[in-house]
């Protein structure tokens, strides 16, 4: 029905799919939620959350994606529908376009405001002089990153000549259409498999650096890279009393792994029937992990705890992710010997980890719209660039004190993928079926999961997300409602949320009358056509 | 740094490089499927 895409190698998903999930967050996210929620204590109720929460539906995803690839579906709303077996899990399918594609209007963004810092510490540093009074050096980076985010007024970044952001922007957006028009294994596949291993020998020498810095200033001789590790690791294990680290820790682990994200469900679609997605999954899992605990929990803190202290790490913890990696570390660099290479390697690797998960977010709605429309990959490509090219410069536009940009992480990126990675679960585990779920999830698996796993998949896996998704509502949704109905662009960015969601409904009552002409099994009623033909062994 | 610090510093290294290692390792290792079998997908 649609051009022929598939993967390379097995290897080459997996580099992919741990693209798509190593990002900004394991590396300015995490270190921040384990400081402030126990410190080595959070790995509890962080590792249960993978083990029960993230590896789970990552599985459930591999499992769902690779069955509808072989019914000849690509798109979560084609394969939620033939999973959920009707048309109302088909249109909550929509989720899983919506969430890559509106959280991209704003990711390229932050992306190129990597790759600006990149070259900026490349060719010299953002102007902070480590030699100044902290306050200054502060007051710099401070206004280089509200420089390059657009952060003082709206429009800021477009008017008055060409903005050194809409540049980078420009050249990014460039880059990601050129992979994913490749397609699958010449493009995405091919710059995850070059960017992953060049990702991991960035943070290799940033981390030798991090724990080789000692004590740099012997007047201070507490502010050490050891006691720098005891910022990050140190356990309090007075806050597992506390529900609110068990909510930190689920919800790192889930946004973290991309799970309910509607990429895994894609990029496993183009899988071969006796792929492992067993091994697969959890390779993918195991590589984001290292990259979080391994690189982002061993750099972030200790780094910053050597040159500001304690009381500087916590205020810069709780800046935020943006705080911390685009005005805390500068000042941290701007301090450190060789302050300038490392920033430069440091926000080059933060660049490779932010375009393997950018590349990852076209690739499911260009496939949605080929299979929807039936129209070729080129059209498809040029819709996918027209839409997120409209919602891109929606954010780049209304970019003061990036609020466009943190409403739409807040109601897509955040509540999205808690929603998607429901309707996921309960489709696999009880509309599919947890029988026929294991069987998918076992066929060509060279390892088999300990059966305990059905009991997680169909029980203990929802339990815990309705758990943690309840108490985040309740945590935030009264928050976020009032701050929309205080401001007009927030109320704007509803808007063009809304506006995408109709769009992507409508392509999808388009895709359903073109399959029913077509005689595709859209509702999942029978088994897939090389299982009745009897292609290959069970 | 404490000890219960190194000790969950450590843990938790060796928990995803132990982890990360092996699912390489079964990557790596396991047999391709048959060549046929690549013809026939996406015939659906």
């Amino acid at each position: 029905m649609t051009q022929k895409q598939e993967w390379g190698s097995r290897l080459g998903v997996i580099l992919a799919v741990s693209g798509s999930a190593v990002g900004l967050g394991n590396f300015l996210r995490f270190p921040g939620q384990a400081a402030q929620n126990g410190g080595g204590s959070f790995m509890i109720p962080y590792f249960c959350a993978l083990l029960l929460l993230g590896i789970p539906i990552g599985w459930a995803e591999w499992a769902m994606g690779r069955y509808g690839g072989r019914k000849g579906f690509h798109s979560a709303p084609a394969i939620l529908g033939v999973i959920g077996k009707g048309a109302i899990a088909r249109y909550l399918g929509v989720i899983g376009v919506l969430i890559p594609l509106a959280v991209y209007f704003y990711y390229l963004l932050i992306e190129s405001w990597c790759l600006a810092y990149a070259y900026e510490y490349f060719t010299g540093g953002i102007g902070v002089n480590g030699k100044a009074p902290i306050d200054e050096q502060n007051r710099v980076s401070k206004a280089f990153f509200d420089n390059i985010a657009g952060n003082e007024f709206d429009g800021v970044m477009v008017g008055g000549g060409i903005h050194e952001s809409v540049v980078f922007w420009a050249i990014v957006f460039a880059v990601n259409v050129f992979f994913v028009y490749r397609g699958l294994s010449k493009g995405i596949e091919k710059f995850c498999q070059w960017a992953m291993p060049a990702m991991a020998v960035c943070a290799v020498v940033v981390l030798v650096r991090v724990l080789t810095l000692g004590t740099p200033d012997p007047a201070k001789p507490d502010q050490n890279v050891v006691n720098g590790l005891g910022a990050m690791w140190n356990p309090s294990f007075e806050a597992l009393a506390n529900p609110q680290t068990w909510l930190a820790a689920a919800g790192q682990i889930f946004f973290s792994l991309s799970v309910g994200f509607g990429v895994i469900i894609n990029y496993a679609s183009y899988l071969r029937r006796r792929d492992d997605v067993v091994v697969s999954g959890i390779t993918a899992s195991s590589t984001n992990e290292l990259f979080e605990v391994g690189f982002g929990g061993m750099i972030t803190i200790p780094a910053a705890f050597v040159f500001l202290g304690a009381s500087g790490t916590l205020a810069a913890v709780q800046t935020g992710s943006f705080g911390l990696g685009f005005q805390t570390l500068p000042v941290v660099f701007a301090q450190m010997p060789a302050g300038n290479l490392i920033g430069g390697i440091w926000f080059f690797m933060l660049f490779l980890a932010a375009i393997t998960s950018s590349l990852s977010m076209l690739q499911p709605t260009l496939a949605f719209f080929e299979e929807a429309l039936g129209v070729s990959r080129r059209k498809a490509m040029t819709l996918v660039v027209i839409v997120a090219l409209a919602g891109s410069a929606f954010v780049i536009w209304f970019s003061k004190g990036g609020v466009a940009r943190d409403t739409l992480d807040n109601w897509v990126g955040t509540l999205g993928i808690f929603v998607l990675a429901m309707v996921q679960i309960v489709c696999f585990g009880w509309v599919f079926g947890i029988e026929r779920g294991w069987s998918a999830i076992h066929e060509g698996a060279h390892l088999k999961l300990w059966p305990v796993f059905k009991f997680v998949f169909k029980y203990v896996t929802p339990l815990y997300l309705i758990a943690v998704f309840l108490a985040f509502c309740w945590n935030n949704l009264g928050d976020w409602w009032a701050k929309v109905l205080e401001s007009p662009v927030q109320q704007m960015t509803i808007g063009l949320i809304v506006a995408t969601i109709v769009l992507l409904v409508i392509i999808t009552r388009i895709g359903e009358k073109r399959w029913r002409a077509l005689g595709l099994d859209l509702d999942g009623r029978e088994p897939p056509a090389d299982e009745t033909r009897g292609g290959g062994a069970r | 740094m404490t000890i219960g610090g190194l000790i969950s510093m450590l843990l938790s290294l060796a928990f995803v490089v132990g982890l990360t290692a092996w699912s390489y390792y079964r990557v790596l290792t396991a047999p391709e499927p048959p060549p046929h079998e690549v013809e026939e997908f996406h015939s659906a």
